[in-house]
């Protein structure tokens, strides 16, 4: 491996510029996990296949594990850990939690994005465009059934926001 | 729409569910607030400085018995 190749990552995450000199001609998900230490984003298969790695690049969900990272220079990235924080979750983050969509939660990550994406391009998805909305994402624990219930759920409540809306209860470990 | 029957299983002596803690309830798990904002930490997520790395490497023949290794 050249030692050389370093390259200037100037970029947005989660709304913070961020600028710093490292390794290039790598992947997305190895920036973002390995140099900003944000391992909330899954690399699961590492060949596009599981959609654990799913982020927003410019509020379009692409694998960070098939990006490279050069591709994000200049570009706003968001990963799970800018979508919500325990005490303010995002509405597909509380409907998850409450249709027991969790388990393992090794997709869950990816699963977020990819409904958030879904959600912000169609606020009033069918169950049939859930289905294809999350169709890059694999889930080998829920059987899917509570993770589309839950993002139902989240749609209604993006449309027409309750004030029953539960933030997190449990506080972060 | 789901859980259409809660509050409303009653059991033989007449007390309903909802004067349960935690049967008949929806109840979140305890760490799924860590993963679904992506902080519950997997053992591949753990980063230390000068941390050994172990990998498996498995045969490329199977039932073999290996004589050496050379790294």
């Amino acid at each position: 491996m050249k030692d050389n190749n370093l390259i200037n990552m100037t970029l947005k995450v989660n709304g913070q510029d961020v600028s710093m000199v490292v390794k290039g001609g790598r992947r997305l998900i190895d920036f973002l996990r390995d140099d900003l230490h944000l391992t909330g984003t899954k690399e699961g298969c590492g060949e596009g296949e599981c959609g654990s790695c799913t982020v927003l690049l410019d509020d379009h969900s692409v694998l960070a594990c098939l990006t490279p990272m050069e591709r994000a220079i200049g570009c706003s990235v968001v990963t799970i850990e800018g979508v919500g924080t325990p005490t303010n979750l995002h509405p597909v983050q509380v409907a998850l939690l409450d249709e027991g969509g969790i388990q393992c939660g090794m997709c869950t990550p990816g699963m977020v994005m990819s409904a958030i994406e879904l959600l912000n391009n169609n606020p009033d998805p069918s169950v049939e465009e859930i289905i294809e909305g999350i169709s890059g994402n694999l889930c080998r624990c829920t059987g899917y059934k509570k993770i589309i219930y839950g993002i139902q759920n989240a749609a209604q409540e993006m449309r027409n926001p309750t004030q029953s809306a539960q933030p997190g209860k449990e506080s972060e470990k | 729409m789901k859980d259409q029957n809660a509050g409303l299983i009653s059991n033989p002596q007449g007390s309903q569910v909802e004067d349960n803690n935690s049967v008949g309830k929806s109840v979140r798990r305890i760490d799924a607030v860590p993963k679904v904002t992506g902080r519950a930490v997997y053992s591949g997520d753990l980063h230390m400085p000068d941390m050994l790395v172990g990998k498996v490497l498995l045969s490329s023949q199977p039932l073999r018995i290996n004589q050496s290794i050379d790294i």
